[in-house]
This record gives structure tokens, sequence and C-alpha cells, in this order.
């Protein structure tokens, strides 16, 4: 049963990873699914023709045969009257095969039971007729006395509809037997690896229904348009008329309109016969393009490019559609964040110079006056404070990517100062736009200069911490193939880069203590000596440039908006975007986010461990708590004991994006605990729950749909109500707020 | 390597302690009631072997370190031996004299690597070189012979570090203190919380959860009340509820913890004097808090790599390759700096490992095996799969326990 919840509910995240991965099927397991899979495409089948004659014999006026006497003889009744008894005798074959095949093999996914198969197949049918006729046929049916060409119309469009869903069936079926057998797979890694789950086995069927390899899907729905459409062009009555269910005034969007009907039916019956994570976008007219807002794909979307889901950011996405706001989110610069910058004036040493900074934050400062350490403090603050309540989430989420990617840690005294400009300046300004500015203005700082010691690099004297660093972390990594001999050549090129603390962005490039010799570097750069300043900035383009830092930059960024293991193809497409745009880290997060690996692939959801700086400001905007009255101070000391200190992680490659490292028991325990403060008010968010009617299902169902942006797992659901069945507490405010407690715990909430 | 042993022999006048075959390799008896437990301290950032235990009788060390070498006359000298140790980690001198306390010098990798990140995580999988093997020494160690349950490993941090992690369950937390279920509703929620998981212990959170609430059960009674004085910082407070849950015997085999902070590119004595400082009085303090359970505890504290013996002109010293591993416990035979076959290898432009650092001469998988044979008292024979590709020979172990 829970199976079918999970279906109804659109929710991804159960069948995905909840024990949806069963591993590939037995042989017994797969003849069990082929064959009672047939049987129901059988049905679907005689169902169809049942259709098409109960609409004949309307239009032909010959009533007898609609229904047999008590049955009502109606064109609407005649469509589940089964006249002739044939879809009961398909029936009939289902369940004895299902019986004989299933009975003693249930196959681990995939599969729902003769049944439910029945039903589906006979009511989607059914659904394909009324979504051309609208809520009453038999007003909607033309006698063919009267109008002869608009009643073959009719019947063209409906029959042609009905063969294009029997033309997708045998072509999904053959798919579904090579995906459960290891035939020829068309996606994941290995085309010979039997599918393992529900949702590989939809996306294999959902690519080869796409591909449409023998061109037979697209004949049989360009059928519907022609020559169907010759008795529609001569139909007297007007086509508006004829098929009240399309909003349709021409042949070419009738035909659209029963071709998306035809599809919308087939994936809801396949939905339904395969128990498959079929997104209602896929379901309403069988394309994905945004028709129905797929609530696990709108939370997936806003957990990935985003803090999580709050009603801004769920407004937004319904009027602009999924790609719309992300390509909105790829353009900050469009997107109005005024409300978001007047809070931030809270902060004055967000807009400091470096020299202000110092006057206004002394290190030792007397007594009344705010000191070093405010500097660091409100750029904590004001990060959580961004992540929570700016309409750039994207932004927000990148320069957290690109700050960790390029750490430096706010530990010594001169980068308590100087980490503020250093985001400001550095990095937030050059998260979408070319990796080698990036680069570039992250060797100019100053904060970078310090951490990694560069400031100390001089003719002579080298020190090659940042040189290594530079090739190791922030571009080719470990294994491009450079040389130590290259980390001193480097070091090399980079000696006199220092901090002026008078220049805008802190720069001074010191001549005297550049060594001016000739350098190569891993072979093939060749700088002459007496270059300067130009060494760095060729060394900057050379490794910008690498495919080796493409490659290594992609995969970072995949690994962060996408999947921890890489799919391949998109690595691939990413770094192909990234070596033709020359490094713009817009094209590449475009490429990245309306890719199918993001968009379409169910099993990439929820796969994530929220990072501690992701949960604390998830949790304040699925509360829907007041932004102006958060305590940031709090959130930052939370995401602190949840181990990320922000802007204090101390090793040069910042803090780990896997899972395996965020999800540790120890922490899990914080978390849990802290969940449980927030849901009870603590801590500062300021919300109000739903009003429930205080049955313990009515408590968490609201709460449900107060806190998640998709329903919850059936698992889930049910352990919170059991959970609220055994609390003793008879408070009902203190109910709700355990009950959304257990609910915020659960693994649709840690994951993302 | 340009140097044959016997000339380095020569170099030396002073006498080392040589490697000795450990008088009985297989399981050591331990005080009634106390199993044995192995302690991984890991200095994160290359500490400088070169300062903690300082050849303060090589010319060579003076000639390359003119600003930063330790000063004969200030260094501690550790018994005959011509080492001499820093000042700050003064608190270890009594445990060094009573014999609980040894250095290996000269250890480390026999991979190159001088990424602080290749180079830890080569050791903490305890295969120098290979990228291919991403489980950690004591995952694989706990695989062989740990008890299965999830305290058999413990990380105190908030996260595991990479020695643990793979197959085998283990746990990390930062502290006793955190490590409950609070507020209301308490057993109802964590039987909520665990019935939920326990459906998806095929996954990472699932299994992370379920191991924490096992965990939290035993964590529960543990008394953590001491009259040892630990430092504030990192790994003082570690070290103190380490103890506390050692006494407690609630099943812990490996533990680890860390003490960041070691990377001294510039002003290397003074940062040595904050961080080392630290290390000296926790681990003494540490050591003291344990009390019946010296003998059954070793600590190992180890590093990714040593530093440069040549300074750089920043008062610090860039990466290098060997360094010094520190063994601490009741049961050892310490009061000694090891080095393979007694020598030194020198600090001679021809005794340098690819002519700048300090050479390996004692693989650091030789003392992590000899912890686990000897200590934790686990056959050699099945220790293979914790060592993969190396030959584990008692023979060539530094004689921890001689």
């Amino acid at each position: 049963m829970w199976k079918r919840v999970c279906i109804l509910a659109s929710v991804a995240f159960w069948c995905a990873h909840g024990s949806a991965y069963a591993g590939a099927q037995s042989a017994d397991q797969q003849r069990c699914l082929n064959d009672v899979n047939k049987r129901a495409s059988v049905v679907v089948r005689q169902q169809g023709r049942a259709n098409f004659a109960c609409v004949k014999n309307a239009q032909r006026g010959l009533v007898a045969r609609l229904g047999v006497p008590p049955q009502p003889e109606t064109a609407a009744a005649c469509l589940t009257n089964d006249v002739k008894g044939l879809v009961a005798k398909r029936i009939d074959a289902l369940r004895s095969r299902d019986a004989i095949r299933c009975g003693a093999t249930r196959p681990d996914f995939g599969y729902a039971g003769a049944a439910t198969m029945a039903a589906a197949a006979v009511d989607e049918s059914v659904a394909l007729v009324t979504a051309l006729s609208g809520s009453d046929l038999d007003a909607a049916l033309v006698p063919a006395a009267e109008d002869g060409d608009g009643a073959r119309c009719q019947r063209d469009v409906l029959g042609r509809a009905g063969k294009l869903v029997d033309r997708l069936w045998k072509d999904a079926l053959r798919a579904k037997k090579n995906a459960l057998a290891g035939v020829a797979r068309t996606t994941g890694s290995d085309p010979t690896a039997p599918v393992g789950s529900g949702a590989e086995l939809l996306v294999e069927i959902e690519a080869a229904l796409a591909a449409d390899e023998r061109g037979r899907i697209a004949r049989d729905a360009s059928r519907i348009r022609d020559p169907g459409t010759k008795h529609c062009v001569l139909a007297r009555t007007p086509l508006a008329q004829l098929f009240p269910g399309c909003v349709a005034a021409t042949v070419d969007a009738v035909a659209t309109c029963a071709e998306a009907a035809a599809r919308g039916a087939f994936f809801r019956t396949l939905a339904a016969f395969d128990v498959l994570p079929v997104s209602c976008d896929r379901e309403d007219d069988g394309v994905v393009n945004e028709t129905c807002l797929d609530p696990a794909l709108v939370a997936h979307v806003l957990d990935r490019t985003g803090y999580g889901p709050d009603a801004w950011t769920r407004a937004r996405i319904a009027a602009l559609g999924i790609e719309g706001y992300i390509l909105e989110q790829l353009a900050p610069e469009t997107i109005d964040d005024t409300a978001l910058d007047a809070m931030l004036a809270q902060y004055p040493s967000l807009a400091m110079s470096f020299t202000e900074l110092r006057d206004s934050y002394p290190a030792n400062p007397p007594d009344g006056v705010e000191g070093i350490g405010t500097v660091r403090r409100e750029l904590q603050e004001a990060k959580v404070l961004r992540a929570v309540a700016s309409h750039r989430q994207l932004e927000q989420v990148l320069t957290d990517f690109w700050f960790n990617h390029f750490n430096v840690a706010a530990s010594s005294r001169r980068r308590k100062w100087d980490i503020s400009p250093y985001e400001r300046i550095a990095i937030r300004p050059h998260v979408l736009g070319r990796f080698r500015d990036l680069l570039l203005a992250v060797a100019r700082s100053p904060a970078m200069g310090d951490f990694l010691d560069n400031r100390q690099n001089r003719v002579g004297e080298l020190n090659e911490n940042y040189s290594r660093e530079f090739m190791e972390l922030h571009t080719a990594g470990v294994d491009s193939g450079y040389t130590e001999q290259d980390v001193v050549e480097v070091a090399r090129c980079f000696t006199g880069w220092r901090e002026d603390y008078d220049a805008p962005d802190g720069f001074e490039f010191r001549a005297d203590w550049h060594d001016q010799g000739a350098k190569t570097i891993m072979g093939t750069l060749q700088i002459p000596p007496g270059g300067g300043e130009q060494d760095g900035i060729a060394v900057i383009d050379f490794f910008a440039a690498l495919p080796q830092t493409a490659e290594r930059v992609v995969r970072k960024l995949i690994v962060r908006f996408v999947a921890e293991t890489p799919p391949l193809a998109l690595v691939d497409a990413a770094v192909a975007t990234y070596l033709a745009s020359d490094g713009d880290l817009r094209a590449v997060m475009e490429t990245i986010l309306l890719s199918p690996e993001f968009l379409d692939r169910p099993a990439y959801r929820k796969t994530k461990v929220k990072r501690p700086m992701h949960l604390i400001p998830s949790l304040a905007r699925a509360l829907g708590a007041d932004v102006t009255r958060l305590n940031l101070g709090s959130m930052r000391n939370r995401v602190r004991d949840l181990g990320e200190e922000l802007y204090q992680a101390a090793p040069p490659p910042g803090y780990p994006d896997v899972s395996g490292y965020w999800a540790s028991p120890g922490t899990l325990i914080t978390r849990f605990n802290e969940l449980e403060r927030a849901a009870r008010g603590e801590r500062g968010y300021t919300f109000t729950y739903p009003a429930t009617d205080g049955t313990s299902a009515g408590v968490v169902d609201a709460l449900a749909g107060f806190l998640f942006t998709a329903a919850p797992s059936a698992e889930t659901r049910e352990v919170a109500i059991a959970f609220l069945d055994g609390l003793a507490e008879p408070d009902p405010t203190a109910r709700v707020a355990q009950a959304a407690a257990v609910l915020l715990s659960s693994p649709e909430f840690l994951l993302h | 390597m340009t140097m044959t042993r016997r000339q380095v022999l020569k170099s030396g006048a002073v006498g080392f302690t040589a490697f000795v075959l450990p008088a009985a390799v297989g399981r050591r008896a331990h005080a009634a009631g106390s199993n044995p437990v192995l302690v991984a301290v890991y200095q994160r950032g290359a500490a400088d072997g070169l300062t903690i235990c300082a050849p303060t009788f090589d010319p060579n060390y003076y000639a390359l370190r003119p600003t930063i070498a330790v000063p004969p006359g200030s260094a501690l000298p550790l018994g005959t031996t011509g080492f001499g140790l820093y000042p700050a980690f003064a608190p270890l001198l009594p445990l060094y004299e009573s014999g609980a306390l040894a250095f290996v010098h000269a250890c480390g990798s026999p991979d190159p690597s001088r990424s602080h990140f290749d180079a830890q995580d080569f050791m903490e999988r305890a295969a120098p070189g290979n990228k291919s093997i991403t489980t950690g020494w004591l995952n694989r160690y706990l695989l062989q012979a740990g008890s299965g349950q999830p305290i058999q490993g413990l990380t105190l941090k908030k996260a595991k570090v990479k020695s643990m992690l793979g197959p085998a369950p283990s746990i990390a937390f930062s502290g006793i203190a955190d490590f409950a279920l609070g507020g209301n509703s308490q057993a109802e929620r964590g039987a909520a919380l665990v019935a939920r998981y326990a459906s998806l212990t095929g996954t990472l959170l699932g299994q992370a959860v379920t191991d924490a609430f096992g965990a939290v059960d035993l964590v529960a009674g543990v008394d953590t009340t001491t009259s040892a004085v630990y430092p504030a910082g990192e790994l003082g407070p570690a070290l103190r509820d380490a103890a506390a849950l050692i006494k407690a015997d609630i099943g812990i085999q490996v533990l680890c913890v860390d003490l960041g902070g070691w990377d001294h590119h510039s002003q290397q004595l003074a940062e040595m004097n904050v961080v080392g400082g630290e290390l000296a009085a926790a681990l003494a303090a540490f050591y003291a808090d344990l009390g019946a359970c010296q003998s059954s505890t070793l600590t190992l504290v180890m590093t990714e790599f040593g530093r440069r013996p040549s300074e750089n002109g920043a008062a610090g010293s860039d990466h290098g390759h060997g360094g010094v591993m520190m063994a601490l416990g009741g049961g050892i035979g310490g009061g000694r700096v090891i080095l393979r076959d007694g020598a030194w290898p020198g600090l001679a432009p021809g005794n340098l490992f690819n002519g700048q650092d300090l050479q390996v001469t004692t693989d650091f998988r030789d003392v992590f095996a000899e912890a686990l044979s000897v200590h934790m008292g686990t056959p050699l024979a099945s220790l293979a799969p914790v060592f993969p590709g190396f030959t584990l020979e008692a023979g060539n172990f530094p004689g921890l326990f001689a």
C-alpha cells in the first residue's frame, strides 16, 4: 500500500532511497513483470476497442448496443458496460497470469498486482475519451446522420489516439524487458547492468520512448493528423464542439490535444502498472514541459540551487517554471534584493575598505569600542542572513562554494580584518564570471596571501605554500602532472605578490621582491626573464585554461549540485562548456543545472546530507520564521556546533563536500536536538503552526504541508502518527511542536 | 640514497637504541578487566620532528637552520641519545624518563608526496601512493579484529577521521556532554527516530543514525569526573573524554583525536610553543588520568610528513619527508629515541632524501603493525588486509615493546 501512496504523493524520495534500491531482479521476477505487464497492456487495447465501439454505436443511434439492461444505455455508461464481456475476459487472463507467474515470486520493485493494473487500464483508457469529449460524452458525440464527416472525425481522432497508446505500450514493454535483463541499456554507466530500482527503470523506459529508434511512435503520432484530418476538415460541426475537452479551433490543435491526452494516459497507466515515480509533469500530457510542477522536482531544485524552499522561491518557481527560475537565478543582477540589502545595513563592516576596518575595529580595543572580532562575527551573521533571506539564492550557494574552494580561515590577526573584503572583492563578484578572473582576484587578495604565506614569498627566500595549493587545490589537482620543480617555478612566478592595504583590492606587486629569472612550468609554459608581475598572470592564464583544471572544477560543482559520484556524461558536457567558453562559470552552471542529470533523475534527489550551513538556514525557511526577528548570532553558533564554523575551516581545502563527512553520529544527535528546540520556537525562530484538528493524523498531515514542499514518505508519516499516538503529553501546542520535531528529524529534511 | 649504512653509522657518534625483535609477538597480558585500546593522535599539518626531537649533536642541523634550530643549551636532553626535547614539550620529559614514552625518528612514508592531503590520506589508509584504496587502516583493522559494535571505533571529533572510514561500523562525537538526545519527549522521540531510520540502514544516513542511538545508550552512564588537569583547546578536552571512556570499559578498541596547527611555514618556534605546549600538556594529563588503564592503552602520535631541514625565509620550514612518531603507554619500553639499526640518517647534503629532506628509515606501517600485533594482540597473519601490499615482518618493527 505504501508504494501506491508514494506515487500518488509524487514523492520520489522513498521510491528512490527507501527500500527502493533492490538490485537486479531474478529471472523469475523478470518473467512475472514482463508477462503481467503484457497482459495488462492487452486490457488497455481491449478497452480502447470497446471505447471506439461505444462511440460509433452512439453516433449511429444504435442505443441497444450501448448496454445490456439494466445497464444504462448511454455512451458514457457504455465505456464501462463492457457489453461484449471482452474486457472482463482480458482481465481474467491478466489475473490468472499474475497468479501463475507472480504468486510465488514477488518482484522487489515495479509490481502493483493484477487488481491495481486492471483498474488503471480501464480508468485511464476511459479518461482518454473524456479528455477529448469533455465531461458529457453523450452530448459531445455528433450523430452520423447529421454530420457524417464530423462523426467520422471524432472516431478517427479517438481511434488513432488509442493506437498511439498501444504503440507506446509495445515500445515500453520492450524497453522494460531489456532494462530488467540488462540488455542494451542507454542510461546509466553500464549498458549491460540490469536496473535495480523503479527510478532506474523509469529513466530507461523514458529514454527509450524519447529515442523512438524505429520511428514508429512518431509515425503513429503523426497519423492522428493525417489522413484522419480529411473528415475533420470537411466536418460541418465546429471543431470546438466536436472535441469539447480540447480547447482547439484548428485540426492541428485537435491533433496536438489528442496526442497529449494519449501520451498522458499512457504515462499515468505506466506509473500505476509498474509503481514508477512518474512526475506529474509527465503524467498530464506525456511530455516534460512544466505544464505541471512536480513538487518533488520543485523541492529538489530549490534545495540544491538554494537553501531550501520558502514562500518566495515557491511562488517564483510557480510563476517562471523550472527552467525560467534557474535562468533567473543564473542572472542574479536581475533579481531585486533590496529588502535583504536593507537588513544587511545593520552590519557596517561589510562595506568597509581594508584601512577602514583597521581603523574602526582595533585589535586591542579600549572599553566600549568594538574590536577586531566584530568583523568576522558580522560576516558570519550576514552569511546566515543572506542564506535565509536573499532572493539571489544561487549566488549565495555559489559564494559559499567558491569561498570553500579558495578557503581562507580567519584565524590570524590580518585575516580577521581581511576576510570580509576577501569575500566581497575576490569571491562574490566572480562566482558567475570567468574562472580565470576569480583565480586572479584570489591571488591578489591579502587574505590568501597571508593564509598560504605568499606574502613571505620573495626572490631567494621562496615560500612554496601558495604555489603548491594553487596547483593542487585551486586549479589542476594533485594528479595533473606537475612536479616538485613546478612547485618551485610557480612559487618564483608569484614572488613579490603582496598586500597594500591602501589599494582598492589590497594588492601590490613588489618588483624588488620578484624573481626576474626565466621559468618553465609543466614543460610547456616558458616564461622569459624580466616579466615581473606578468609572470604570475601568465601562470594564472595557463592553469585556468588547462583541461585538468576544467575537469576538476566541473567535478566539484557537480558533486555540490548534482551527485557525489559525478555522472560522466554530465562531466563531459560541462567540461566542454568550460573549455568552449573560456571558463565562463555562468555557462558551466547553466549546463549543469539544465541537464537531464540534474532535472530528470529522481535517483539523484535526496542523496546529499545537508551541510550545517544548509540545515540551519533551510530550517528557518521551512518554518517560515520571521526574518526580521531571527537570532542570527545563535544560528551562526548552531552552524558552528554542527561542525562548520564559518570562515574558520583551518585546512586549505575547506570543508569536505561529501555526505559521509557530515553524517557523523555525534553531530546527528546534535542536529536532532537543535531541530527539536527550533520546533518549540526556541533559538529565536518566530512562526505560527497551522491549525489542526488535533488528531494524530490531522496534526501530522497539517505539519507536513506546512514544513515540506513535497509530501513526506508514508513511512515518515506513519512514524510521526504513531509517535503522537504514544505521546502522553496532553497540551495540544506541545504535541504539535513535538510532531514537528519528529518530521524535521526525518530523512526528508536532513537530506537534500 | 648515496650513503651506505656503514657510513651513516660512522657519522653518528652517539649510541642509539637499535631495533630489537619484540620478546613476544602475540597477545600481551593486560591488567585484569582492561582490554587493549589504541589511541591515534594526528598532528595535522606536518609537525616538525627536527624541533620536537632535535638532533642537537648534528652540526648540519645548525648549519641548515641558522635561526630556527633548537639551541643545544635550551634543549632538554633525552638521556644520552644526543637528541634534545624542545622545551615546550617539557611535560613529556618525566614520561620519557619513566619509560612510558618513546620517539621513533626518521619515520614516515616511503611515498615522496609533499601534499598534506595526499600524505594524510596515504597514512590514514596505510597505503602510500595508492589512491585506489579508500578505506582507513583502523577501519580495516576493526573488520579483522573488532567486536563489530559501532563503539569499537571512536573518533572524538564532530566527524570521523579518514583512518576510521570504511565498512566496519564506528562512531564519532565531539564530546560526551553533547552526545545525548535532549529536549522534550526524549524517550518517545528517540524511539520514533530509531524506528524511522531502522529501515534505512542500507543508506549512509540511516546507518549513522542507527549507530548513533546505539552508542548514546552506552555513553550515557560514563563517569566523567577526573582530577587530571587538561589544557583548553582542541586536544585537551578530547583526551579528557577519551580517558573517561577508556576507563569506563564500554568496548572502545581504537580511538582517534586530532590536533591541527603544525604547518609552520613561518615563525616556527613561536608556533611550536603554542601547539607543542598544548600537545605535551594534554598527553601528560591523559596519561596520568588513565590510571589503571595506562598499560592497556597505547597512544601513537603521528603526522603526515616531516619538514624540510633547511629553514625558509620566514623563520619557518617548508614541506619535507622524514619525521617523528611518538608512542606513549605503560606497556612499552620507552625512554628511547628509536632509529632503524640505531642509525641517524644524517643531514649532510649527501644523506638527504632527494637532496633536501630527512630520509625515512622506518616505514610508519611498521609502527602501526607493531601496535596492532603486540599491543592489541592481533596475530600478524590476520593483519595482512590492514596493510595491503606491505610485507609484515616482526623483525622490521621498531621494537616499541622491547
